[in-house]
């Protein structure tokens, strides 16, 4: 028997019902593992979800309403606004509270992988999937310590801050065609403005801890957020213009091919026309959530833990949360601003018209765009990936650089990007205009790649 | 003004030079142990705890004296004895009934022992009565704990761990595994009392489902078939028409 033969079957009667054979971890197991998983679980929680609250409407909830006190009209529009509230504040809660689980798995995960490494291996039995789990539980337990000298008041405001500015950025990231918390016509506006508190919540922090590392952290960690919003905020600018609106669920229609009367067009990303805008918005976003290299605020080899050194338990895990959650969340809004959303490049306007006539037909209407969701989070872990693959990458920078980087370099090439999109967008320009400011874009960003990929 | 511009560039070119060579990492197989269910493979030559030879079954049959420990190529010459700098090693032997002199008591203090090889290399019998076998987790509570009698340094010989312990027609049947020819018929009543085999050197308990399965593996291709726990302790099985007769080989499957 050749001795290749002989190792093949080893391998399989290892898989079978050798112990060791668990520990055998294969890189296509975990990658199928780690983006089937992420993507289909939450598919499967949230679609569902917001498909059923279409149900919830005045007519449907009149006859059980005719039965209670509350038989007017008024009341009953008012109870099924209330509930539609309630169940879409629940799902968004958990799409926040579960998904941190998951990505701090996958991080470590990837981190084992980039040094060599398996990373969790033994909690839950299968690639340490309940590994966050049972740290959580450990966390929950654990003591909440309120040093002597703190604010206390404050010492417990400032990671509900935090999370609550994460969670809050939720409620306009349009999921799908119709999977929209609340689509305000100023989205992108009101996405900035909520995300910006979480700086509140880490200053408020580090100075209730009553500690210098705290306090240092908590004002690092304000110079960086004041300094990377505006790269972060003038990078959005250039799709707002491409848009002409701030709404996202109108910015994610325009990427999807799909017009206003119902007509069908090419769908076109606006990463194609704003790729440097794209990675100057990636890039900021990271120092927004205080991930390396940009994870200056709690740097352990000058400030212990920075912000966070005195916090313990829950509230410690909140700032860990909150973390994690902006990392989705701001991939979540590269994914509908840059990436078009939950609809597939190109295909989408044809796909979706041509989909709608045959699920009306069947009479299943509420089939109509399912792919949205899990496009949507494929686009979006996909990001994620690119975070942690960062974050594991570069080492830290050094704070006056961090702030030279901010203002010499992504704050300039934002400006000359927009001002560069708002010639080419002037109207003596079109159609063209558009186009020869997209390809200069990626002659830049190409030409960088191929200098890197080139040997 | 061109030098900002080109330094730029050329700082995102190095930065994605950067996630390249990450990446390539990410994709390149594990390094890490897992320890307690995978072990490290060691060398040949590895010099771990110390266990006495046992004879290959046709010298056991042509040398047949009938002395006690007669299974051991040990002639209790005390060389190594002499040979060890640490004076770890003490040998009891008597003169037997046919002239001959006959191993009583061999004993290694291992709270002394250097594992430096000495007593091997002044071993004077062919094959070496003496070696280093490639055990290396040998842990104890108690100092009394790690001097090995002629026992246990029997049972290290025959690649099993001295505080597994077994029973006598186990042991029999271990004895017969670890001899030449590397082939033994079970009879019923052997498999059935058989439920720790010895693997590679390591003892592997299989309950009687991991035993029909091993078994139908064998039955599915008469060719030969093996199988490895924890990738690393490998155990071959040919099995003849008849599915009586196992062979199993258990050495020197390295990676």
């Amino acid at each position: 028997m050749p001795e290749a033969a002989v190792r093949r079957r080893s391998s399989i009667a290892a898989t079978i019902f050798s112990r060791g054979a668990r520990f055998a971890a294969d890189w296509d197991i975990f990658i199928v593992v780690a983006v089937l998983g992420g993507v289909f679980s939450t598919m499967f929680v949230v679609q569902p979800v917001m498909m059923g609250l279409k149900i919830i409407t005045d007519e449907a909830l009149a006859p059980w309403l005719s039965l209670t006190l509350f038989n007017t009209p008024q009341y009953s529009s008012l109870i099924s606004r209330v509930i539609v509230e309630i169940v879409v504040a629940v799902v968004v809660l958990h799409f926040f509270a579960l998904s941190p689980a998951f990505l701090i798995w996958l991080e470590r995960k990837v981190s084992g992988r980039i040094q060599s490494r398996y990373g969790p291996m033994h909690v839950g039995g299968f690639h340490g999937w309940l590994q966050t789990i049972a740290d959580g539980i450990k966390l929950i337990s654990k003591e909440d310590i309120i040093p002597g000298g703190a604010d206390k008041v404050l010492h417990t405001i400032g990671p509900i801050m935090v999370v609550v500015a994460a969670v809050t950025g939720f409620v306009v990231i349009p999921f799908g065609n119709e999977l929209v918390p609340r689509d305000f016509n100023i989205g992108i506006f009101y996405l900035l403005a909520v995300t910006s508190v979480s700086v509140f919540g880490v200053v408020v922090a580090g100075w209730a801890s009553n500690n210098k590392y705290s306090l240092l952290g908590g004002m690092r960690s304000a110079a960086q957020l004041v300094s990377y919003e505006i790269p972060r905020g003038v990078s959005l600018i250039g799709v707002i213009m491409l848009a002409q609106s701030l709404q996202m669920g109108t910015i994610v229609s325009q990427q999807s091919g799909i017009g206003a009367n119902g007509e069908a067009f090419l769908a076109i990303p606006y990463i194609v026309f704003q790729p440097i805008a794209f990675i100057i918005y990636v890039i900021a976003s990271i120092a927004e959530t205080n991930r390396a290299p940009f994870d200056l605020p709690e740097a352990e080899s000058e400030l212990v833990a920075g912000f966070h050194t005195e916090y313990s338990g829950m509230k410690f895990a909140f700032f860990f949360m909150a973390e994690y959650g902006e990392m989705l969340l701001f991939s979540c809004v590269a994914t509908a601003l840059f990436l078009g959303g939950g609809s597939i490049p190109i295909v989408e306007g044809y796909l979706y018209g041509w989909t709608n006539g045959i699920f009306d037909s069947l009479h299943v209407p509420f089939l109509r765009g399912f792919w949205h969701f899990p496009v949507f989070m494929i686009k979006t872990y996909v990001l994620v990936f690119f975070y942690i693959w960062v974050r594991w990458t570069f080492p830290r920078l050094r704070v006056d650089r961090l702030m030279d980087f901010s203002w010499k370099i992504l704050v300039p090439w934002t400006f000359v990007n927009l001002i560069g999109l708002g010639i080419a967008l002037l109207p003596q320009f079109q159609p063209i205009g558009v186009w020869v400011f997209a390809a200069i874009n990626w002659l830049i960003v190409g030409g960088v790649l191929l200098k890197a990929f080139k040997k | 003004m061109i030098g900002y511009i080109s330094s730029c560039l050329k700082g995102s070119v190095n930065l994605v030079k950067g996630l390249i060579i990450t990446f390539k990492y990410m994709l390149k197989p594990v390094v890490t142990i897992q320890y307690p269910y995978e072990k490290k493979v060691v060398s040949e030559r590895y010099r771990g705890i110390m266990g006495l030879t046992t004879k290959a079954e046709q010298d056991m049959k042509d040398q047949e004296t009938g002395l006690e420990n007669d299974h051991l190529l040990c002639i209790s010459c005390f060389k190594c004895m002499d040979a060890c700098p640490v004076e770890c090693i003490d040998i009891q032997r008597e003169k037997g009934d046919k002239g001959k002199f006959e191993l009583k008591g061999f004993s290694i203090n291992f709270a002394r022992c250097t594992f430096c090889g000495l007593c091997v290399d002044a071993c004077p019998v062919a094959g070496k009565a003496i070696v280093h076998t490639r055990h290396y987790e040998e842990v104890f509570f108690e100092r009394k704990e790690m001097v090995f009698d002629l026992r246990k340094l029997d049972l290290v010989g025959q690649g099993l761990r001295p505080h597994e312990q077994l029973g006598d027609q186990q042991v029999e049947i271990l004895r017969r595994v670890r001899g030449n020819p590397r082939s033994f018929n079970f009879t019923q009543t052997e498999r059935e009392s058989l439920e720790t085999i010895i693997v590679n050197g390591h003892l592997a308990r299989l309950n009687p489902e991991q035993f029909d399965l091993i078994k139908k593996i064998a039955t599915a291709d008469p060719q030969g078939s093996s199988i490895s726990f924890g990738d690393q302790d490998v155990l071959r099985i040919l099995l003849d028409e008849n599915s009586q007769r196992f062979e199993l080989s258990t050495f020197g499957v390295d990676k």
